[in-house]
């Protein structure tokens, strides 16, 4: 029992960068445009929070003592905000603006975030002039991790479901917000019929440019949370290059998982973040033989995300389809 | 009176290759009231035309007037929502709403009452001769024409004076081409909305009160 808690308590952390990433996604994608560099803007999100708390923390001179909690919390998630944001302005600008295809820009976005992540975060280590190649920002990283005090009064229950950083509860809350926003608001139904239509959007009186932009760049700042999340929450405040792996590229399979739905994308994320944590139980629950064979544990995820694709790839449904104008570009003067 | 004049309009753009003058100096006074046939070999400016008149950009030079106002001095996004209505070849209904949803989708930019909407709806639709039954399906489930009839009520639901409609028929076989132009010259005559077709077909345009023929971006007389 204790380690099947275990088991779950620690896949949900797993499993929340990955709803971060999808629902800004989803958001995106909502607006007809589909961003393949939401694994850069994860990255860079990571990196930007990771800047503004090593400012802090220097700025107190190091020790806990001096920081004040909220400045603490807040700095790094502003820091986190605005480079996303950026990332998904450039974006924005080449895809709306110029009207670059979307899945070359994304991509070349991803390479471009993770690269800047890199070099900002190499610059970093050599600044603090670390023996070790990661900056540990643990004193950010217990302010972002601090747990409801009665949390381990409540047994299991308490472990799985409050002993939680806040971004965890946080991004389930986004989530549920953009799906109200989504389904039951006029603004909603505008993104909507941006996404499917934006002719028709235009002729009726939508500013469908300040709909695409807006949507990409909040579903940056959605997604590049994520990556604070990861760096603050799950990695305990230490960054080091390339550690946050293929998280992104994950997020965007789940956004068809989820069938463009945030709802399901909670699920799905936390389905991804169990599938992920396997490899780190297995051999509680089975006898494997060789410890090799535990390796294969590590594809599961990537298996089912392939699997996934297939799946949701064969159902024709109408409401399970993805926006109708999902990746082209919008000329209005095509005539 | 005219309820949209066209003075002078001149409108060029650029293509990846080449420079292409849609648009010089067209004018024209439109009435309510009458259907008017828009009719003109491929890229001789029919669209061009009518998407400055549906308010989605500006000419150049000259003036588009609106009820005597120009449409550079108009909200061109508040014109667009509640002045002229368009209805497109290829329908563009929004495929997840439902016929009811897609005609109310107007009314909500307008922030007309949900109760209001709804009730509108039941009359469109009997306006465009579907049934109320029509109402909750999805446009996929929908022929040709009924989804056409239903791009007709979404653009009704408007509430504007003029509608624009830009070949129409061009996805529909002739009796239900037929139709549709009957329809929109009902809605001239008995509303009394200014309605303009674009359109290839010389039988549709027969049925029109006035023929406009454009050619190499002039309109001929």
């Amino acid at each position: 029992m204790n380690i099947f808690v275990a088991f779950i308590s620690s896949a949900i952390p797993l499993g929340v960068p990955l709803l971060y990433g999808s629902t800004g996604e989803i958001v995106t994608e909502k607006s007809g445009h589909l961003n393949l560099g939401i694994p850069g803007i994860m990255y860079v999100g990571a990196i930007s929070g990771v800047i503004g708390a090593f400012l802090y923390e220097m700025s107190c001179g190091n020790a806990k003592e001096n920081m004040v909690p909220a400045l603490a919390i807040l700095i790094p998630l502003l820091c986190a905000i605005a480079g996303s944001v950026l990332m998904g302005l450039i974006y924005s600008f080449l895809t709306v603006t110029l009207r670059a295809n979307q899945n070359v820009t994304g991509l070349a976005l991803t390479t471009f975030g993770i690269g800047i992540g890199n070099f900002f975060g190499g610059s970093l280590v050599k600044l603090v002039d670390s023996d070790m190649p990661n900056i540990i920002l643990t004193k950010t990283s217990n302010f972002f991790c601090a747990q409801l005090p009665f949390a381990d009064d409540c047994g299991w229950f308490g472990q799985i479901f409050l002993s939680h950083d806040f971004l965890t509860y946080a991004s389930i809350v986004i989530a549920l917000v953009v799906s109200f926003v989504l389904n039951r608001t006029r603004v909603g139904l505008n993104l909507r019929a941006v996404g499917e239509n934006p002719a028709t959007a235009d002729a009726a009186g939508i500013n469908v440019t300040r709909y695409k932009y807006l949507a990409t760049c909040i579903g940056s700042a959605i997604a590049g949370l994520g990556g604070l999340q990861y760096v603050m929450a799950y990695a305990n405040g230490v960054w080091s290059n390339n550690a946050f792996g293929d998280r992104g590229w994950m997020a965007i399979a789940l956004v068809i998982f989820a069938l463009w739905k945030p709802t399901m994308a909670i699920l799905g994320s936390f389905l991804f973040g169990a599938l992920c944590n396997v490899y780190n139980y297995i051999h509680h629950f089975f006898y494997l033989g060789h410890d090799a064979n535990r390796e294969l544990f590590n594809l599961l995820p990537y298996v089912v995300t392939i699997l996934v694709l297939i799946i949701t790839s064969m159902r024709k449904k109408r409401e399970h389809q993805p926006p109708q104008s999902l990746g082209l570009s919008y000329f209005r003067e095509e005539r | 009176m005219a309820i949209l004049e066209l003075e002078q309009v001149t409108y060029s753009y650029r293509t990846r290759y080449q420079q292409v003058d849609a648009l010089k100096d067209v004018s024209y006074a439109f009435e309510p009231g009458k259907l008017y046939a828009l009719v003109g070999k491929s890229g001789s400016g029919k669209s061009t035309l009518l998407s400055l008149m549906a308010g989605l950009d500006l000419p150049q030079q000259g003036r588009i007037l609106y009820e005597g106002k120009s449409t550079k001095e108009l909200n061109l996004t508040h014109y667009r929502r509640e002045k002229a209505a368009v209805i497109y070849q290829s329908f563009r209904l929004f495929p997840l709403l439902t016929v009811a949803e897609n005609i109310t989708y107007p009314m909500e930019l307008r922030k007309v009452s949900a109760k209001t909407a709804r009730k509108r709806v039941g009359e469109l639709l009997e306006k465009v001769n579907l049934p109320a039954s029509m109402a909750n399906r999805f446009p996929g489930m929908l022929s040709g024409g009924e989804q056409q009839r239903v791009a007709v009520a979404r653009a009704l639901s408007m509430e504007t004076k003029l509608l624009l409609a830009d070949e129409p028929t061009g996805n529909l076989d002739s009796e239900n081409s037929l139709h549709i132009v009957s329809l929109l010259r009902d809605l001239a005559h008995q509303d009394g909305y200014c309605v303009i077709v674009v359109t290839h077909d010389m039988e549709i345009a027969a049925l029109a009160d006035e023929v406009l023929t454009m050619r190499d971006g002039r309109l001929q007389e």
